[in-house]
């Protein structure tokens, strides 16, 4: 590896038969790919036979750094979870930060790649070269965070830890994977985990990183980076309020899906104010190398019991609240940290209790059904008992372990209530009030994933421009320009919040370049996002999927949102041909010869 | 005399402060052999953070510790120097001041120099935890 910032190789780990190898990352493949995303792109692509079900063995699971992770590039904590997802059959990479990444790095691994199924449950201890598999019977039906523990008391606290939770055990293809509290996230990474018996993994890194520049040379440049970051006017906001400051804004903008995206706006938010959740604020996390300081902990009570957890973020507390009408502030924060426990992604298991409490509004499902549950809208109480059953695959709750579409298909009915995408379950920003949002979630490989151009920040925000928020004009072109730069963020692997504090295209390529070496400029951003989006359009174009599955719901294409007067729609199938147009892609969605051989494919 | 001070009330565990470390001093991003690391108590959630730093102002343990002089007092900028020509690697002075680091990798004796007047750690914290005091 000629390129700083990476270790230059993968770690293979054989489950099956319990060996170890490395795989050398090529010169090229950083060039084509970068790091995070693009590699799982690449190597998913490559190595995965077509049609695979996602739970068998020949799934593979790949932990990706990028060239960035822990070298103090600012945000650069990040590490992606790549897999075909249980939930959607597509390719998925899902995110998350702390310190698990930088620790792999400083172990001497670029990447993971993880084949094959125990005959047992098993632990991966990654402790610089020595890794080795350890028994986890012991770890089997322990939530994510007494396995952590456990972990710490066996291994020594010097050692990173991550677990899947009894959501992964039991396959539900929602579940994730998380280290401390920070989860990889959707897409179902924790139900591979647990179809291999694969039920944590620790990492001790005590190497370093070499970047391409002299050191005093590399830490000014960083220094620029961080300086842009601590200067930026949005940066207060994120520090006092991480994500959930944009709830109260985003509502009263009429863009905050209420009631399963009814309406776009919920009456009053007041109960569940950025302000309300500081009042529980104890302490200020990082992530490694992090200057935003988006994290907290709070402390809580409720029914009489004390928790103490990761402050709830923006899209955590949209999915169980809001969008199920609750607007109890503990019972959201006691149902995050349930999620967080049994290891399921927040996202998905809110929308798809708010598809239940849907389904009870029109009669369409009974308390016969639901082993006696009380799926009525605001009903705090049944929060914290449906994702324990869903995790579980209890009753019911393996109803709804299928997410909302999987649901509605399982009990032939309601699919239509079902606020998802290829079936991965819609976010907290209203496709109808922000059609960039939902072109985006129409269009992107995995379903309606708000991380993968979040045109909020052009449309809303003012950062990266001034688009209508209601027309479609533009949006075609903005989605795909997103969704390509978008893919270097989560290649290096920097945090989304980078966007809206001022880190342009031009500064990506330079934190790209920084540390490795290489001279990326903003257009071969842009390319390589290109062939990123590409290469995960092809798998699943592989895998199946059509042009049908580019699309929202209907009621978010037909019918205005109530407290909208001027009761806009988002039509993205009106818009399709000229977002296939502007990827290069044919009138079916598939990319055209031109294009695969301009990307080099 | 100067040294470095930990408010472990405003430290996030970004861990900045041992990158930016390890990389002047050698090199690469090496936050396990830098001059200052960060540790969190494990045995609470989010449990308290706690700093090990040269703190420039006990026995010198460390220098008592070494054999072979490799380490010494520089009454001049109030600092413990390190001679890797001299030191045999035998790591008494690890066990003498919980403050010692080592870079095996390199064979260094890590110990804060406080980057010759100008701490690098204190400049990147981003939220004051560190900061660089007189002490007479």
């Amino acid at each position: 590896m000629m390129y700083g910032g990476y270790t230059g190789r993968f770690l293979t780990v054989d489950l099956g038969t319990g060996e170890f190898g490395e795989l050398p990352l090529s010169d090229e493949l950083a060039e084509s790919y970068l790091g995070g995303r693009g590699f799982i792109a690449k190597l998913l692509y490559d190595r995965l036979p077509r049609g695979i079900d996602p739970l068998g063995p020949e799934n593979e699971i790949i932990f990706a750094t990028g060239p960035a992770t822990g070298t103090m590039i600012p945000t650069a904590s990040r590490i992606a979870v790549g897999v075909k997802s249980p939930l959607t059959g597509t390719i998925s990479a899902s995110y998350m930060g702390g310190h698990f990444g930088p620790e792999l790095k400083y172990a001497g691994w670029d990447g993971v790649i993880i084949t094959g199924v125990s005959p047992k449950p098993v632990m991966l201890v990654i402790d610089d070269d020595k890794v080795e598999l350890r028994d986890a019977a012991a770890l089997w039906g322990k939530d994510t965070q007494t396995t952590q523990s456990l972990m710490t008391e066996e291994l020594g606290p010097d050692f990173r830890t991550g677990a899947i939770g009894s959501g992964g055990e039991n396959l539900v293809p929602f579940a994730n994977f998380l280290h401390v509290q920070h989860a990889a996230g959707r897409g179902g990474p924790g139900a591979v985990f647990g179809s291999k018996k694969l039920k944590a993994v620790a990492i001790r890194g005590t190497g370093g990183i070499r970047v391409a520049p002299a050191p005093a040379e590399y830490i000014a440049g960083c220094k620029e980076l961080h300086d842009i970051i601590m200067e930026n006017p949005v940066r207060p906001a994120f520090r006092w309020a991480g994500t959930t400051g944009m709830l109260p804004v985003v509502n009263e903008a009429i863009g905050l899906p209420w009631r399963n995206h009814q309406d776009d706006k919920v009456p009053d938010v007041s109960s569940i104010h950025n302000e309300e959740i500081a009042k529980y604020v104890k302490q200020y996390e990082a992530c490694s190398g992090c200057n935003v300081i988006c994290g907290s902990v709070v402390e809580f009570e409720r029914n009489g019991k004390q928790y103490r957890s990761e402050r709830i973020e923006h899209e955590s507390v949209w999915a169980l609240g809001p969008d199920c009408d609750i607007l109890d502030l503990p019972a959201l924060f006691e149902a995050n940290l349930e999620c967080d426990l049994v290891g399921i992604d927040t996202m998905t298991a809110g929308s798809t209790i708010a598809w239940a409490m849907e389904m009870t509004q029109r009669g369409l499902l009974s308390k016969e059904e639901t082993d006696g549950l009380d799926f009525t809208w605001g009903n705090a109480d049944v929060l914290v008992p449906a994702i324990r059953k869903m995790a579980a695959r209890d009753g019911f709750g393996a109803i709804l372990a299928l997410g909302s579409r999987g649901a509605a298909r399982a009990i032939g009915r309601g699919e239509e209530y079902a606020m998802q995408v290829k079936g991965l379950d819609m976010a907290a920003y209203a496709a109808r009030g922000f059609t960039g949002m939902g072109l985006s979630y129409a269009t992107t490989g995995r379903g309606a994933d708000h991380n993968k151009a979040f045109t909020v920040a052009a449309e809303f925000l003012g950062v990266l421009g001034d688009y209508d928020r209601y027309t479609m004009e533009g949006k075609p072109e903005l989605v795909k320009r997103m969704q390509d730069s978008t893919a270097i963020i989560d290649s290096l692997i920097m945090c989304m919040f980078t966007v809206d504090l001022g880190i342009t295209v031009d500064l990506y390529a330079r934190c790209a370049n920084l540390p490795t070496g290489m001279s990326i400029t903003a257009d071969d951003v842009y390319t390589i996002g290109e062939r990123i989006n590409t290469v995960e359009r092809l798998f699943n174009i592989e895998e199946g999927f059509t042009r049908a599955d580019d699309t929202l719901p209907q009621r978010l294409q037909k019918e205005g949102a109530p407290s909208d007067p001027g009761g806009h729609t988002c039509p993205v199938d009106d818009v399709m041909d000229e977002y296939y147009e502007q990827r290069q892609w044919d009138a079916d969605g598939v990319p055209t010869a031109t294009l695969l051989q301009r990307l080099g494919l | 005399m100067h040294y470095i001070t930990f408010d472990k009330e405003k430290c996030v565990y970004c861990e900045m402060c041992s990158g930016v470390c390890s990389l002047s001093k050698l090199g690469q991003i090496k936050p396990s052999a830098a001059c200052i690391k960060i540790a969190r108590d494990t045995a609470q959630s989010f449990g308290q953070l706690s700093c090990a730093v040269c703190d420039m102002s006990h026995e010198r343990a460390c220098i008592d510790a070494c054999p072979v002089e490799a380490l010494s007092y520089d009454e001049q900028t109030g600092v413990v120097r390190f001679d890797a020509g001299l030191c045999t690697m035998c790591e008494s002075c690890l066990d003498a001041c919980p403050n010692v680091g080592i870079d095996r990798e390199s064979e260094r004796i890590m110990i804060c120099d406080l980057c010759d007047g100008d701490p690098l750690c204190v400049k990147w914290c981003p939220e004051g935890a560190l900061s660089w005091e007189g002490r007479s």
